[in-house]
């Protein structure tokens, strides 16, 4: 089953096309990552999805349903979390009011009990549930970004950059959390600049260049592939496949969206 | 001259200004909107009392002016301001400007310019202490007053609907994130609004007569207070609006009660100027 399915979405600043006819899928328990260079469009992808913008043209399904006429707050309904570049925590606030907030579409859950499943995952953050969670460390505010999504136990999270001026210890924390969310049934969507980490720990991946898809497979052919190395390696961005060399391997370049087998079983 | 009859003459009229300002306070975190028809949305529900206080007694008829206020605080927001959301705030400020005259001129001309007065929750003289006096009605505003401050406060920090508010104010793209819907969250903001100032404003209403033409000025001065209030917080905000009733009782009767506004206007201007943050000790942030 399709967790998350985005068809032909298209987004516009004024004359700006910041992302053209991007399609991608998710299945129900895997991770996927979209990596791509500065600009590229992947935190306008997430906000679209998560329809912190509005949807212009397109579609988005979650759990197979259509969602393009959500508003955001349903689309948070739906089980589609945002945890959003920069952790965007409510400063002010105090960790566990932040992650009392994260309940606000369910507040019939159990509060201790959802916090406690964040206290186990990030136990850095029970002593300091008091703090307001500006003064947090910058790792301390993602965690808390993670947690305050956790909490209304949804079927998918969407992750902007959470690597972001982490050190490298602390990135391995949070994809370690990741992977373990994972193995609870959550399926993940990763926006990441960190490729190595990123394509470590997802199962597919798709590369983003200037708003389109450029390539996808399984992590491990990607990781491999010229045009990823380029990407990242080179200056410019790749406007399109025709002036790279053709790649043998299973990277299926901006075609049809082809269903991979290397996914772990779920 | 009498500086404690100044402060029981003050308190009445302040309490209302800061109660104005504090529904400024309200609207302006949640939305960034500045609601100049705050005053004639009090004017309306002081106004609702007077026709309800012929059916009902007066204690009951405040309600009345809850409602009355709340509910225009509600058509303002999903008729002026949610249509202009998109036009940017200062629009959205403007638009309350204009809101405010439609609503003083259909007060107008329901009741006419004429002052009305209803009568006290409980009568006989007014209270002595001293050579104080102090009309019985001023305890009762008093007590309302402090009544809807802890009602406001266990609300914004104790309930989920409350804390979605705080969240709007804090970080208005998170509060989305999270699944909070700032448009309902703002129609909540002017509905409460309304209801407070409709409230305070006729149970005001025994001690100084309502008339439909003063909704500007009370506007003005529970703005004041909102400075003081370094437009965040509702606890100064009611502080500075009975500041604002001590000058202006002050001003009454050891000058003139014609230079009452002046002085109060001149205090806005050197408040602005000086300390534009009001009575907070943190400068006020920019908001985007
Ligand atoms: N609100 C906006 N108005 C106009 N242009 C915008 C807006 N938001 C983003 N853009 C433009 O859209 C493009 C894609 O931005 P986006 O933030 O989605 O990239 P990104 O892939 O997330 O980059 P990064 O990896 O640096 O976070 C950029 O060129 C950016 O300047
Ligand atoms: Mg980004």
């Amino acid at each position: 089953m399709s967790a998350l399915e985005v068809t032909g979405l298209t987004h516009r600043f004024g004359r700006a096309t910041v992302l053209e006819d991007v399609s991608f899928h998710v299945d129900a328990g895997e991770i996927v990552t979209l990596i791509g260079p500065n600009g590229a469009g992947k935190t306008t992808l997430l906000n679209v999805v998560s329809r912190a913008l509005p949807l212009q043209k397109g579609s988005v399904r979650i759990a197979d349903v259509d969602t393009s006429r959500h508003r955001q707050a349903q689309v948070v309904r739906a089980g589609c979390l945002l945890v959003p570049e920069g952790r965007q925590v409510f400063a002010s606030m105090s960790v566990r009011d932040n992650l009392v907030l994260g309940m606000y579409t369910c507040p019939h859950s159990d509060q201790d009990d959802q916090l406690g499943r964040v206290f186990a995952l990030f136990p850095e953050l029970e002593p300091r549930s008091r703090q307001l969670s500006g003064t947090l460390s910058g790792g301390e505010q993602q965690m808390l970004a993670v947690g305050r999504a956790m909490v209304s136990s949804p079927r998918i999270m969407l992750l902007d950059e959470p690597s972001l001026g982490l050190s490298p210890q602390l990135v391995e924390r949070i994809m370690g959390a990741l992977s373990q969310l994972r193995d609870e049934g959550l399926t993940i969507v990763l926006v990441e600049q960190n490729a190595a980490a990123a394509l470590r720990l997802a199962d597919r991946g798709y590369l983003i260049s200037t708003g389109r898809v450029l390539a996808e497979g399984p992590c491990d052919v990607l990781a491999e592939d010229p045009l990823v190395r380029r990407v990242y390696l080179g200056g410019a961005p790749v406007r399109s496949t025709d002036d790279l060399p053709r790649t043998a391997g299973s990277v299926t370049q901006q075609a049809p969206i082809s269903v991979t087998d290397s996914r772990r079983p779920t | 001259m009498n500086v404690f009859q100044d402060l029981a003459t003050g308190l009445s009229v302040g309490l209302v200004y800061g109660m104005i300002g504090v529904g400024f306070v309200v609207i302006h975190r949640i939305t960034g909107v500045v609601n100049f028809a705050q005053g004639d949305l009090a004017v309306a529900g002081a106004f609702g009392a007077v026709w309800a206080a012929e059916l009902v007694p007066p204690e009951v008829s405040v309600f009345a002016g809850a409602a009355v206020g709340g509910l225009l605080g509600a058509a303002l927001y999903w008729c002026a301001v949610h249509p202009l959301r998109s036009q940017g705030l200062l629009v959205q400020t403007i638009v309350t400007l204009g809101a405010a005259v439609v609503i003083r001129s259909v007060v107008q001309l329901l009741f006419g310019t004429k002052p009305y007065a209803i009568l006290p929750f409980t009568g006989g003289d007014p209270l002595r202490f001293g050579d104080v006096s102090m009309q019985r009605q001023t305890v009762w505003l008093a007590a309302a007053a402090l009544v809807l401050y802890l009602l406001l406060t266990w609300f914004f920090e104790r309930t989920m609907t409350g804390r979605a508010m705080s969240a709007c104010a804090v970080n208005r793209y998170a509060a989305g994130v999270v699944g909070i819907n700032a448009t309902r969250m703002a129609a909540v903001a002017f509905t409460l609004s309304g209801a407070i100032v409709g409230f305070v404003t006729a149970t005001q209403a025994p001690i100084a007569f309502v008339t439909s033409g003063v909704g500007l000025a009370l506007a003005l001065k529970g703005f004041i207070a909102a400075v003081l209030g370094g437009f965040d917080r509702i606890g100064l905000a009611l502080a500075g609006g009975v500041l604002v009733g001590f000058v202006e009782s002050f001003t009454a009767s050891t000058i003139s009660a014609a230079y009452q506004d002046v002085i109060v206007l001149t205090l806005l201007l050197v408040l602005l100027v000086a300390r534009p943050a009001g009575l907070t000790r943190v400068k006020v942030s920019q908001r985007a």
